[in-house]
């Protein structure tokens, strides 16, 4: 139930960011600016709006900026320049309370390392989200034990995450971003880490939450199947840069550039 | 001054070595050393006549026929000191027997209703004579007994006091720099008698004492050595100086830091040329002169000089803010008494019980078996009251050091340049050896457990901050980064993620700072703090190896207990976070 709109972000890595903005806006080349001044431009001018309920896939090489773009949105990287708007609200300027509230009720995560909080058991860790914010005992039981079941863990709530295999521990990681209900969902290689079935079988149970939820999704991946598969529309970045945008099947059909070719050529 | 002599005038090899009595007097009867120029019989009795009945060692007279000692107290308590507008505090203090009117003022803050009497080191002979003293002249029942564990501390309690101008009460021998340099009165005893201190030396509780006699301090030397250089043992055998002569020279020295043992040995040579001509024969008299012609005043060199503005700064410190120091310090006083006191309330079995079931607790299963042993093993090495002594001692020091620990830890890991400042530190606190502080902690608290806390405390929390610092640091930047994404505020993620994760490290360094805090023992116990390490000490300064070794093997069974224990609660910690 809310949009996103990137507007003309760029981060750089580095001490000097501003002067670096500087010299990127004159002209100076990505590459000079590694090659003189060590600075690693992350992101260099993404514009991109996705809509409302949208299921939107980020594609690109390792590299190529597919994490620091996303991390935008709840504030865990502040860009160079640029806005990040929710629902018209500019996310890098929230500071404090605001940003922490903003994170607790309204983005919600899942990565591609799990992120699992290794003291606690499955049950625990569905409701940290709830529990953060400062839902009551019962209320996050409750939600708990129903996001457990919706991904089908019922019967684990007890175990350590050590105990699981990582198939499950995915399905921790996703019960517990969807426990929190969130308008927006961001998924950076939620399933890179997994075997191809076990894969198939966790796009499976995306596609499906799909289906019953109203969300706005984030999917971050390399895997163009996976893509096809999931979005309603997606993006290719490359060294940065945001190099096309589009359904699947335009993307397909029509590629921007030859860097688009080779990722889409290989499936036909 | 005869090494000098003995390098110039016979073209000897001299090596100096200077060091405490005990290991010197085992050295010399071993042959590792040949001379040992000072050695006060009647204060190792017992060590020297071991050694001269083995044939190992023999005297070559007397060094100084007129060494003093006694008790006494600063000379402004009876006088006052108009200067440092001290009023007289005790003006009709003569005798022994005027103590007891007086004890208030040499309270001991560790037991208040009684005096304190700074006693001779831990092990020498003059400490049990003057605890056999104090029986016969009644004043056990107001004064404590208190002994410092090494001469250093001894001095430095006197020097602090004497700044502050403060009252006490001590044991102390001449010749030294102290009785050079402090004015000190000595309070009178009843006149030397040789019958009633024979009666005192045999009995342990004699009902009569007297004074110490003049003592004669003798020059000893390695039997084999003495066989093999009669020249030598003719020299060292007309070699005599007194207790004047060496109060002379060692005050030259303390007139003017600069000036080195040396410096003053070759300013008693060159003025008094007709003392030590006797010394020796007629062609080492030449050669010596010729030497000491040709000794030049030293250049001098430049070099930074920190000993001087740090001396200073202490002593500023301990005349203006001693006081200040000292009541600070009593609430910890208190708390390690009330400590003391919970063990002894309890039965040697009680407090084994509550250790065991403690270890219950950590779900391990043959650990109360093992914590049981120990425990009943310094039960019956019969060493339980020291070791319960030692044990509060070290709770406190390490509960200190483990908080304090902590919190630095958690700032050395919040703030990187913190961590880059406070490094040079930790390095120093671990490898300093362990007396630079100690002295000047002394200084400032006084003698006994505080400051012995305090120095236990600056050695056993570099492991904790380290520890807690690396713990926190190396966890999952992943797990922090979800947590953070969820919306975690800094406190829920510095206690319920980066703390909890990083508690199996944490408990690691707090099993360091145990086992550090107990390796401090014997080091606190020289500065008059009792227990286990007051045993090894004493041990050691009587040659009483067995003493020693079982006071040593307790203080290892409480490392045992104590170490299995504080690993098996980091290992339950660890296991819930690995599961
Ligand atoms: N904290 C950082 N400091 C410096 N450079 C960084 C930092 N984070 C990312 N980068 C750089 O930014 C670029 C983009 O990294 P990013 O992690 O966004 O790539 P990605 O598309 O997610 O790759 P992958 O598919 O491997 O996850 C890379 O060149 C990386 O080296
Ligand atoms: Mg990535």
């Amino acid at each position: 139930m809310s949009d996103v709109v990137f507007k003309n972000i760029y981060k750089i890595f580095g001490d000097k960011e501003l002067k670096a903005m500087e010299l990127l806006r004159k002209g100076k080349t990505k590459k000079k600016l590694l090659e003189d001044d060590k600075l690693v431009v992350g992101i260099n001018n993404i514009s991109l709006k996705i809509k409302n309920n949208e299921f939107f896939v980020i594609m690109g090489l390792s590299g190529s900026g597919k994490s620091t773009l996303i991390r935008h949105l709840n504030g865990l990287i502040k860009p160079t320049a640029g806005k990040v708007l929710v629902d018209k609200q500019d996310v890098t300027c929230l500071k404090g309370q605001e940003l922490l509230n903003f994170r607790r009720h309204k983005v919600s995560m899942v990565f591609q390392k799990f992120g699992l909080l290794p003291h606690k058991n499955v049950l625990e860790n569905v409701y940290y989200g709830l529990k953060i914010r400062g839902e009551s005992k019962e209320e996050c039981l409750k939600k708990a034990n129903k996001w457990i079941e919706v991904v089908g863990l019922s019967g684990y709530e007890k175990s350590y995450p050590a105990e699981l295999s990582g198939g499950m521990q995915q399905r921790v990681g996703l019960a517990r971003a969807l426990a929190t209900e969130t308008d927006i969902l961001v998924m950076d290689e939620p399933f890179s880490a997994l075997d191809p079935l076990i894969r198939a079988e966790m796009q499976n149970v995306t596609l499906d939450l799909k289906e019953k939820m109203k969300k706005t999704v984030i999917f971050v991946t390399h895997d163009l199947d996976e893509a096809i598969k999931l979005a309603d529309r997606m993006a290719i970045l490359k060294d940065g840069e945001l190099i096309q945008v589009g359904t699947p099947s335009e993307i397909i059909s029509n590629p921007a550039d030859e860097y688009v070719k080779s990722f889409v050529g290989k499936d036909k | 001054m005869a090494s000098f002599l003995l390098e110039k005038g016979y073209g000897c090899e001299v090596d100096v070595i200077p060091g405490t009595t005990t290991p010197l007097l085992t050295a010399l009867g071993s042959g590792d050393i040949d001379i040992l120029m000072e050695v006060w019989k009647d204060n190792f009795k017992d060590a020297w006549e071991k050694f001269e009945e083995q044939g190992k060692v023999i005297d070559a007279g007397v060094n100084f026929p007129d060494a003093i000692q006694g008790f006494y107290v600063p000379s402004y308590m009876i006088h006052g000191d108009v200067k440092r507008n001290i009023k007289p505090m005790a003006p009709d203090l003569k005798e022994v027997k005027d103590l007891i009117k007086y004890k208030n003022l040499f309270t001991d803050p560790e037991e208040p209703n009684k005096g304190r009497f700074l006693n001779c080191i831990l092990g020498w002979s003059c400490e049990s004579v003057n605890t056999k003293k104090f029986y016969a002249y009644g004043l056990d029942k107001h004064f404590t007994n208190f002994r410092p564990g090494t001469g250093a501390a001894l001095a430095a309690a006197i020097a602090s006091k004497y700044e502050r101008g403060e009252p006490f009460l001590a044991y102390y021998w001449g010749p030294t720099w102290v009785l050079g340099k402090y004015d000190l009165t000595q309070v009178k005893e009843p006149a030397y008698d040789p019958q009633i201190w024979s009666e005192l030396e045999k009995s342990e509780r004699p009902n009569r004492a007297t004074a110490y006699p003049v003592v004669k301090v003798y020059i000893g030397v390695n039997t084999q050595f003495a066989e093999k250089n009669p020249l030598v043992m003719d020299f060292l055998n007309s070699y005599q100086t007194s207790n004047q002569q060496i109060s002379q020279a060692l005050s030259y020295m303390q007139e003017n830091e600069e000036r080195t043992p040396k410096d003053a040995a070759l300013n008693f040579l060159k003025k008094n040329e007709n003392i030590w001509e006797r010394w020796l024969d007629d062609e080492a008299v030449e050669k010596v002169e010729l030497a000491l012609q040709l000794q030049k005043s030293k250049k001098k060199k430049w070099k930074l000089d920190i000993g001087k503005p740090i001396n200073n700064a202490v002593s500023w410190i301990v005349k203006n803010y001693g006081q200040s120091f000292k009541n600070a310090s009593r609430p910890m006083l208190k708390l390690i008494i009330v400590m003391e006191q919970l063990f002894k309330f309890f039965p040697w079995w009680g407090v084994t019980l509550i250790f065991c079931l403690l270890s219950l607790l950590t779900g391990h299963r043959t650990l109360p078996l093992i914590i049981g042993v120990c425990l009943g093993g310094i039960k019956l090495l019969g060493m339980w009251s020291l070791a319960i002594q030692t044990l509060s001692l070290m709770i406190i020091s390490t509960f200190i050091a483990a908080f304090l620990g902590f919190i630095l830890g958690i700032l050395n890991a919040r703030f990187a340049q913190l961590r880059k400042l406070m490094l040079p530190f930790l390095d120093a606190m671990q490898t300093m050896p362990s007396f630079v502080y100690l002295i000047p902690a002394l200084m400032l608290f006084g003698l006994g457990k505080v400051p012995a806390v305090f120095a236990t405390v600056i050695y056993a929390i570099v492991p904790m901050i380290r520890l807690t610092d690396l713990g926190i640091r190396k966890v999952d930047p992943h797990v922090i980064e979800a947590a953070k994404s969820f919306g975690a505020n800094y406190f829920q993620l510095l206690f319920g993620v980066r703390i909890t994760l990083a508690l199996p490290t944490i408990m690691a360094g707090i099993n360091q700072t145990t086992m550090m805090a107990l390796s401090m023992v014997v080091i606190a116990s020289m500065i008059g703090a009792r227990g286990l390490g007051e045993q090894v000490l004493l041990g050691i300064q009587k040659l009483d190896v067995g003493k020693g070794f079982t006071a040593g093997l307790a203080i290892v069974l409480l490392a045992i207990s104590l170490d299995r224990l504080t690993q098996a609660f980091g290992r339950k910690l660890d296991g819930r976070g690995q599961l």
